[in-house]
């Protein structure tokens, strides 16, 4: 039996408790899951932005996922005190959809996909390998990202489980 | 904001939600009546348990961003067999099973009127603001998944929004649907200062 | 009764195209042709040379009071009549000052509608 540990809009979650899954749902937003698989440690962070309009986040935002950039740094020292190793730590995200369409296009509301591509830019950035991804759309996802096995499974309406 | 303040807001924007009312009124050639419950001051992420929706509840919503002397997030909504109700009356056909893209169209542009339109004109008029509105963007999914584009836009650089929530009501068709308005706190100041009886 | 006039509707919304075009063809304007974005609506305008154009404001891209700037920049004599959700006081005064000839604010009634356009045919 695992506890589901509910990560907030622009919050963050990390644990190296094998029993807890890490869980937050996505519309535009991007769920990033770090993991260490040797030490067992899992970060999520729910993105919510790029980074700030003025092209630096600034500081002093209480909620630790909001901005792409300080969310990896923060998983990445959040994680690195429970025992993770930077070097091991690899990537999964799930998310970033366009949620509203005008007349049938979905290009006008397209935060999504700049979330994900700057999360993408940061990762390479700091040499962590995104191992997986699902990203994009038009539909909200439900994740779950388990600190036992570093799967992430993503729940889709309508369409199932899809497990990365 | 103080509490005070907030309520004053309230009032400020229930007059705007008053002037939206009245055009889904004769959108729908019926009566509507509209009721806004209090204005609170919150952090982002504490929206979705103040709002009176089911986080996973699948809704049809219409967003509408307002941008200029003051940033606005305008999220309609209400259930799928509200909108097809809703859809097949402004299409004038008899049967409302499924929701087309024409039937969307319609919602989209029924938002537009109300919020883009009229919410934005009584703002306008009372305050002298410019206001520019996006086009109406339309999706059906998880109610919490929607609140994000509308949070994202307003809490862009701020961690606390101010939010007022409202339904409006189709009298005789006892058809509802929720007007969320989100607004940072600096535009919600300037909205207090300018904002002149209308 | 069928009249000659042909008319461009400009609106993004399909919705709202089609409510127009009903009401236009019940009025004896068979002559309807659509565009659905402010580029559109020059494209469509110096290919039909309609007789009289509605105008949407709130449109992807270009809106419409700059399709109705480019349009008028095309042709001085257009004959514009918005037809628009927005009341702002700026917007109005900016449409009318670059020559729109009429404004007709959504939710509007068919019959709203159709004496704009009248009176501005019937005044050219």
């Amino acid at each position: 039996m695992h506890r589901e540990v509910q990560v907030d809009m622009g919050g963050i979650a990390v644990s190296n408790d094998e029993s807890e899954v890490l869980t937050t749902l996505v519309g535009s937003c991007v769920a990033l899951c770090l993991y260490d698989p040797y030490a067992k440690v899992a970060g999520m962070a729910h993105v919510m932005l790029p980074k700030s309009n003025n092209g630096r986040s600034p500081n002093g935002s209480g909620k630790a996922g909001k901005y792409a950039d300080q969310a990896v740094d923060n998983l990445l020292r959040m994680m690195a005190e429970k025992g993770a190793e930077p070097r091991r730590i690899r990537a999964k995200m799930a998310g970033g959809a366009n949620m509203f369409s005008h007349e049938g296009s979905s290009t006008v509301f397209n935060i999504g996909e700049r979330n994900a591509e700057e999360l993408r830019r940061i990762l390479r950035e700091r040499g962590i390998p995104l191992v997986s991804e699902d990203i994009g759309e038009n539909y909200g996802r439900l994740t779950r990202f388990s600190v036992k096995t570093g799967e992430l499974v993503v729940v889709v309406r309508n369409s199932g489980e899809r497990r990365l | 904001m103080n509490g005070m303040e907030l309520e004053k807001l309230g009032e400020i924007l229930g007059s705007y939600v008053g002037a939206a009312a009245g055009s889904l009124g004769k959108l729908f050639n019926e009566g509507v009546a509209h009721k806004l419950h209090k204005t609170n001051v919150m952090e982002f992420s504490q929206l979705e348990r103040s709002i009176n929706a089911v986080p996973e509840q699948e809704i049809v919503a219409v967003y509408i961003k307002g941008e200029g002397d003051v940033r606005l997030g305008i999220l309609l909504f209400l259930s799928e067999d509200n909108a097809k109700t809703l859809a097949a009356r402004l299409l004038g056909s008899d049967t409302a099973e499924k929701l087309t893209a024409l039937g969307k169209s319609a919602i989209a542009e029924m938002g537009n009127i109300i919020l883009a339109g009229s919410f934005l004109n009584a703002l306008s008029k009372a305050t002298g603001f410019k206001v520019k509105a996006s086009v109406p963007g339309l999706a059906i999914d998880m109610f919490r998944t929607l609140l994000e584009p509308p949070t994202i836009d307003v809490a862009s650089e701020t961690d606390q929004v101010i939010v007022a929530e409202a339904e409006l009501t189709l009298v005789d068709s006892a058809i509802s649907a929720t007007v969320l308005i989100i607004l940072d706190p600096h535009g919600a100041e300037k909205l207090l200062t300018n904002h002149n009886g209308g | 009764m069928a009249n000659s006039v042909k008319v461009l509707v400009v609106d993004d919304a399909a919705f709202m195209r089609t409510v127009l075009k009903q009401i236009l063809i019940s009025n004896g304007f068979s002559q309807v042709y659509e565009a659905k974005d402010g580029a559109e609506a020059v494209e469509q305008y110096k290919k039909v040379k309609p007789d009289i154009v509605t105008m949407d404001i709130v449109m992807p891209g270009m809106d419409g009071i700059q399709a109705t700037k480019a349009i008028l920049q095309i042709d001085p004599r257009a004959r514009i009549v918005m037809v628009t959700s927005v009341e702002q006081k700026h917007v109005v005064e900016e449409a009318i000052q670059l020559g729109a000839k009429g404004y007709v604010v959504k939710p509007f009634d068919a019959s709203t509608v159709v004496e704009a356009l009248n009176k501005v045919l019937k005044s050219s």
